[in-house]
């Protein structure tokens, strides 16, 4: 759920319950305000009315509307006791104006007249006040209604605008890439909150980052540092072999040596290049003739290719890419190296270069990994394999550099790589 | 033959040294840039084998410029842990004759310091004798009893690999690089090199070529005319 429909969600669940009761309770309060009027004016005639009954010891004859009215009648005596105070009831009475029946309300109290006990009712018509209270409760309801739509609009835009810089820190931190070479820099806001949210950010990607180029670094120099022991060992290699005095045993474990120097040594510049690609530090960049560099790799593989006895079959335009020469030669070499060291005796490699793209396949014998985890470095289809599982990892690297597409799959028995351009 | 071998890898110089020492060449070492400049252009040496990366205030490249400032003729090869391209086109630029990248294989230094100084100090034009095997590099061409030997590409650049490494252990790995150039690390299955081989063995035997090509515990071979 989004961020603003979450809020907005909030805030309905907040606001309506209070809405809903505050209608309900100032429909009540409205109602009993007006019971209230109208019982003081039947008061008031009720005390008007004892007045006149004080002084002219009869009842008066004016005071009867359409909405008030009165009438008496003598109370039987032994009621007399009983009736003190007054009564206020609500009634129903036919309005001979409207022709309707309306409600009225009713007080009943005694008064003594001419010697007698009489028990005088007065009502007034209260058809007014519950029209009234109905206007007003529409009223009440249809603002509120109103209210709660421009709160929920002002809510809307306001979380927008409050939330803006929050939506921008994440759209940048969306695009922030570790290789990158210019820190995270998120912009600034007034909001504390998300002031305080970017900084934190920022100091984090800064860590992040110094790690990853420390990390990156350490492998440039570690490789850098590795090579001259390792041309050392491989020196002495050589210069034991030369020896006429030690005996085959020793020879071949001399040799063992020496495969794995020249093993070591592989891995280390492949890890030096990795990290030079990753570094950027190939960007000279020129058009780049790409059949060429694929025919040039397939002749220097021919040896291979007779070997294991490969059928090649070719499909090609001439293509020209904006690339750099050295990476297009690595990739064109990985690809096609590793179609003819994985493959299989008596297969065949099948290489198509179109405007689009550029696709190598090979019959292979099925890859204990899944593609996915080929292209992860040290990854290698065939553990007893002398390579030292970096070959596709660079492919990887090297089309996430230039802006290609890669497609790897392995079905039927082909390993098929696509490089979209 | 007088070698200046600018090193500051003490083993690494002496491997070096040692190796090239039975083809009974002089060689002097340097191990930092001082001693390097002062030797490069106080001394003549009929080839510089120069590293790059040098201690003492200057680089190899340095090195050559100034050597090549006095005498613009000097053979030089560069070796260099740095397989960065810059630097080899830097130490091409400069004068430099080639460019191996370490580690490299020791025969093969040999065989490159070989066809450097035959083609810089004797015009090129020296041909390679070995016994009934007479090879004339300027045409690529090989005579066995001075009847002409048809060879591939592969097999020339095989034989001439074993007359310039005679009587040494040279192995599958380093005949494969020999062929195939720095990118045979690319591959791991060098059996083809079997097959060229044996292809050459053949050829010379056929022409009544006595089989000097001989195999070492099935780790790499030998061309010897000893026993």
């Amino acid at each position: 759920m989004k961020l603003l429909h979450q809020t907005q969600r909030l805030f309905f669940r907040g606001v309506l319950p209070v809405f809903i009761a505050a209608g309900v309770v100032s429909f009540f309060t409205l109602r009993w305000v007006f019971d209230h009027e109208t019982d003081e004016k039947l008061l008031g005639v009720q005390a008007e009315i004892e007045s006149y009954v004080q002084i002219n010891d009869t009842l008066p004859t004016f005071f009867q509307t359409v909405f008030d009215r009165w009438h008496a009648e003598p109370m039987p005596y032994d009621f007399i006791e009983n009736v003190t105070g007054q009564t206020f009831s609500d009634t129903i009475l036919f309005n001979k104006f409207e022709n309707e029946m309306e409600p009225f309300r009713q007080l009943r109290f005694p008064v003594k007249m001419r010697g007698q006990v009489w028990e005088v009712s007065v009502f007034t018509s209260t058809v007014e006040h519950h029209d009234l209270v109905l206007i007003l409760a529409v009223l009440l309801a249809t603002m509120f209604g109103l209210l709660l739509l421009v709160m929920l609009w002002v809510n809307q835009v306001v979380s927008r605008q409050v939330w803006q810089p929050f939506f921008e820190t994440l759209e940048k931190m969306r695009r922030f890439r570790l290789a990158d070479h210019l820190p995270l820099k998120l912009p600034p806001s007034s909001v504390e909150e998300i002031q305080e949210l970017n900084t934190t950010l920022e100091n984090l990607a800064h860590q992040v980052r110094r790690d990853y180029h420390t990390v990156k670094k350490f492998t440039e120099n570690a490789s850098h540092e590795l090579q001259t022991p390792l041309a050392i060992i491989q020196g002495k290699v050589e210069l034991l072999l030369q020896n006429e005095t030690i005996s085959e045993t020793q020879a071949q474990q001399i040799d063992i040596i020496g495969q794995s120097t020249r093993r070591m040594v592989r891995l280390n510049q492949s890890l030096l290049l990795l990290s030079k690609i990753e570094n950027n530090q190939f960007l000279e960049q020129k058009p780049v003739d790409l059949k060429p560099l694929l025919e040039k790799r397939l002749i220097w593989l021919d040896d291979f290719l007779t070997e294991k006895k490969l059928e090649l079959q070719v499909d090609w335009v001439e293509k020209t890419l904006e690339m750099n020469l050295f990476l297009a030669e690595t990739l064109v070499t990985n690809l096609l190296t590793n179609a003819v060291k994985h493959n299989l005796q008596g297969g065949y490699l099948r290489v198509t270069l179109n405007e689009n793209c550029l696709i190598v396949e090979n019959s292979a014998a099925l890859p204990e990994a899944s593609v996915k985890d080929l292209t992860a470095r040290f990854a290698r289809g065939n553990p007893h394999s002398e390579g030292v599982g970096l070959g596709l990892a660079i492919v990887v690297e090297i089309c996430e550099q230039q802006g290609f597409g890669l497609e790897m799959s392995f079905e039927q028995g082909v390993w098929r790589v696509q490089v979209r351009f | 033959m007088k070698i200046l071998l600018i090193e500051d890898e003490p083993e690494l110089a002496i491997s070096i040294s040692d190796f090239l020492k039975v083809e009974s060449y002089l060689v002097e070492l340097a191990s930092d840039f001082p001693t390097a400049h002062e030797k490069a252009v106080v001394y003549e040496y009929d080839c510089l084998i120069v590293d790059i990366n040098l201690p003492g205030g200057g680089t190899g490249l340095d090195v050559i410029r100034a050597l090549k400032e006095l005498r613009p003729e000097a053979a030089v090869i560069i070796i260099s842990a740095r397989n960065a391209l810059d630097d080899r086109i830097a130490g091409l630029d400069l004068g430099a004759d080639d460019y191996l990248t370490k580690p490299f294989y020791l025969p093969e230094l040999n065989a490159r310091l070989k066809a450097l100084l035959r083609r810089r100090y004797f015009g090129g034009s020296s041909d390679i004798v070995f016994h009934e095997i007479k090879v004339i590099p300027t045409h690529r061409s090989v005579y066995v009893n001075e009847t002409l030997l048809d060879l591939t590409p592969k097999e020339y650049d095989l034989l001439l690999y074993f007359l310039a490494n005679q009587h040494r252990v040279l192995h599958r790995e380093s005949i494969a690089e020999h062929l195939l150039g720095d990118d045979a690390d690319q591959m791991d299955d060098f059996n083809f090199i079997y097959s060229h081989i044996k292809n050459l063995r053949k050829k010379l035997i056929d022409r009544g070529c006595l089989d000097y090509v001989k195999a070492v515990y099935g780790i790499g071979y030998k061309f010897t005319d000893k026993k």
